[in-house]
């Protein structure tokens, strides 16, 4: 299973259709590369905290940095 | 006709947003409408918090189909970049921040700003568009107060900007045009009753406070973050404070880095804060947030009084 694959499983659980998860999947992987790079972490760290930020979301919690 | 004057600055911010998504990206996070926008086209606007106060504040130009770049005066690059970057989440685009703010320089009055943009090679921009020359610099209309003002901006380079706004100081001169100082660019927008977001003015007020909902929120675009206390505020119509110009004796009783000060009445009650001070032709002229149900002509700040400038007044004639 790729790793859009197995990002796209978790998007579907939480109610996304199939085209709608692959396509979500590949960009929420893109932009983890791009947070991981920024910041010195693990990608799949950064992967693990925007499916988070995804659950919250579709759950109706608000987000808001820290400024 | 207004007097020939620029002024020398470097910008707080400047960054990129590049990718397919880029303008829906923006368009979820900006209190103005880009949904019309068009290559060329520069709106001004502010980025909120979900309580509706002000984050910061940019221009957003449009320099290609997926390409933005976001400018503002007085906010910081990493404030804007990190405002934006925490609400990225899905969308295929690219946040690039610049290393430091770009050069430019002001310019009032027709005959300067005909002469700097023919100077830089570039057309006089129209209300609502930028222009691009090689460097790459734009100018587009920028907000320092009542007086249409063209900015000038040189996104990249460093030696070479300065070289070319050096060319444009020379023109300037050659014509006439007076150089501004720091105090006299905060007495313009004082006057003109233009916040500088970023330089006192911006975390601690919503837009309606501080006189920008006319320009810089849209209340049809949609959602975005802040939104909804916008539209819940532009409902009931009032906000409980708002800009107030007001007249100081000495203004150098207060230097920027003390301000805000607290503005008491006479029975030493809060009734607002002064924000910016400066020295104008008119004096000692300060502007500051007030309660909108004061209804005195003088407040305290320390033991400096304070004398609010009735609306209507004049003060540039």
């Amino acid at each position: 299973m790729t790793e859009v694959e197995q990002v796209a499983a978790a998007l579907r659980q939480l109610g996304a259709e199939e085209a709608q998860a692959q396509v979500m999947a590949a960009q929420l992987i893109k932009r983890a590369g791009q947070i991981a790079e920024e910041r010195g972490i693990e990608k799949v760290a950064a992967l693990a905290e925007l499916l988070r930020l995804v659950k919250a979301g579709r759950e109706g919690e608000t987000h808001e940095p820290s400024n | 006709m207004p007097r020939s004057r620029y002024f020398k600055y470097q910008a707080g911010a400047q960054l990129s947003v590049c990718g397919p998504d880029a303008q829906e990206f923006l368009q979820g996070q900006f209190s103005n409408d880009l949904s019309a926008m068009t290559v060329d086209q520069v709106v001004y606007g502010l980025w909120l918090n979900r309580k509706g106060k002000i984050v910061a504040d940019s221009f957003v130009l449009r320099r290609g189909e997926d390409q933005f770049v976001l400018l503002s005066y007085f906010c910081g690059t990493a404030a804007i970049h990190e405002r934006l970057d925490a609400y990225l989440i899905m969308e295929d685009a690219e946040l690039e921040a610049a290393s430091e703010g770009p050069r430019g320089i002001s310019v009032w009055g027709e005959a300067a700003q005909a002469r700097a943009c023919a100077a830089l090679g570039i057309e006089l921009p129209s209300e609502g568009a930028f222009c691009e020359g090689q460097g790459p610099v734009v100018a587009f209309w920028g907000r320092r107060g009542a007086e249409p003002v063209l900015e000038i901006l040189f996104l990249e380079g460093k030696g070479g900007a300065e070289a070319r706004i050096e060319d444009v100081d020379a023109c300037l001169a050659e014509l006439g045009a007076e150089a501004l100082s720091e105090d006299e660019l905060a007495a313009l927008a004082i006057e003109g009753k233009t916040p500088q977001i970023g330089r006192g003015f911006g975390e601690l007020d919503l837009p309606q406070e501080l006189g920008l909902e006319v320009d810089a929120v849209s209340f049809r675009k949609g959602c975005y973050l802040g939104q909804e206390v916008m539209a819940r505020l532009h409902a009931m119509g009032r906000v409980r404070k708002g800009l107030r110009i007001v007249g100081i004796e000495d203004p150098t009783t207060f230097s920027q880095a003390e301000l805000p000060v607290d503005l008491l009445d006479d029975a030493g009650k809060r009734q607002g804060q002064l924000r910016s001070v400066a020295y104008s032709k008119f004096g000692g002229v300060g502007l500051a947030v007030v309660s909108s149900g004061f209804d005195g002509a003088c407040l305290r700040a320390g033991e400096v009084e304070v004398s609010l400038r009735r609306e209507g007044d004049a003060s540039d004639d």
